[in-house]
């Protein structure tokens, strides 16, 4: 089952992403109660996907009554398609360190590409710009270390984890800002 | 009831996800298949990253004007 899930999560992503996107229109264009169910319930699929991998989506998201849950964005599917790939379903990706960076380089650009597009969209204030500033500049040392140990052929100079959690963090705030009204 | 544009960005933000999952999929094809990462690859990558962030700074220096 985690291989199936493994081997199609890019065409479950493209579906989910798909349905969820008409279901946000249709919900947009009725206001009717019932919409906000069947879309509630498609969300608790993707939440149970993420936290297969260790991420809580639900955490931090305001949940007023009558609101609609926001959708799997670019963060979630980067996240969770790295988690997949490097967190112990792809051995074979630990024994190329290259391919480990570069997807993790891939996975970060998504996610700040999200937090442009949030602060564009006004979603972001300056508060919230504050923090994913700095988490943002952390992460992005943190890969050029990261690179300058694989091209001098040595291990990665900090945990895999501690990167993970500053991209969990940022993924975060995309959840919680990518969905509120 | 969301506003158009909060529907947009929505859409926007699911396909920048699936197509940063597909370009994921491509790279573990590539390396199951036994074919390596270039440095060239990495530093392409780095540029991008670097040139994401300065997007960033640039949208977070904007709206505080």
């Amino acid at each position: 089952m985690v291989d199936w899930i493994v081997a199609h999560y890019v065409e479950i992503f493209a579906l989910l992403g798909a349905i969820y996107t008409a279901a946000r229109i249709i919900v947009a264009l009725t206001p009717t109660p019932k919409d906000d169910e069947v879309v509630g319930a498609l969300w608790r699929v993707v939440q149970a996907l993420a936290k297969l991998v260790g991420l809580d989506p639900q955490q931090g998201l305001r949940s007023g009554k009558g609101s609609v849950p926001p959708p799997p964005p670019a963060g979630v599917a980067a996240f969770i398609a790295l988690s997949l790939l490097l967190g112990g379903c792809g051995a074979e990706w630990r024994e190329d360190p290259k391919a480990e960076l570069l997807v993790a380089q891939k996975t970060f650009t998504a996610v700040v590409n999200a937090m442009t597009d949030l602060r564009r969209a006004g979603k972001l204030n300056d508060d919230d710009v504050k923090i994913v500033a700095e988490l943002i500049l952390t992460a992005q040392e943190e890969l050029h270390r990261w690179q300058a140990a694989v091209e001098a052929g040595q291990p990665p100079p900090t945990t895999l984890e501690g990167f993970r959690a500053v991209l969990a963090r940022l993924i975060q705030i995309e959840l919680d800002k990518g969905g509120a009204p | 009831m969301t506003d158009i544009t909060s529907i947009l960005l929505i859409v926007k933000l699911v396909a920048d996800g699936v197509g940063v999952s597909r370009e994921i999929a491509e790279l573990a094809r590539r390396v199951l298949a036994g074919e390596e990462i270039t440095e060239d690859e990495i530093e392409r990558a780095r540029q991008e990253m670097d040139a994401a962030v300065e997007r960033f700074r640039q949208a977070a220096a904007d709206r505080q004007q």
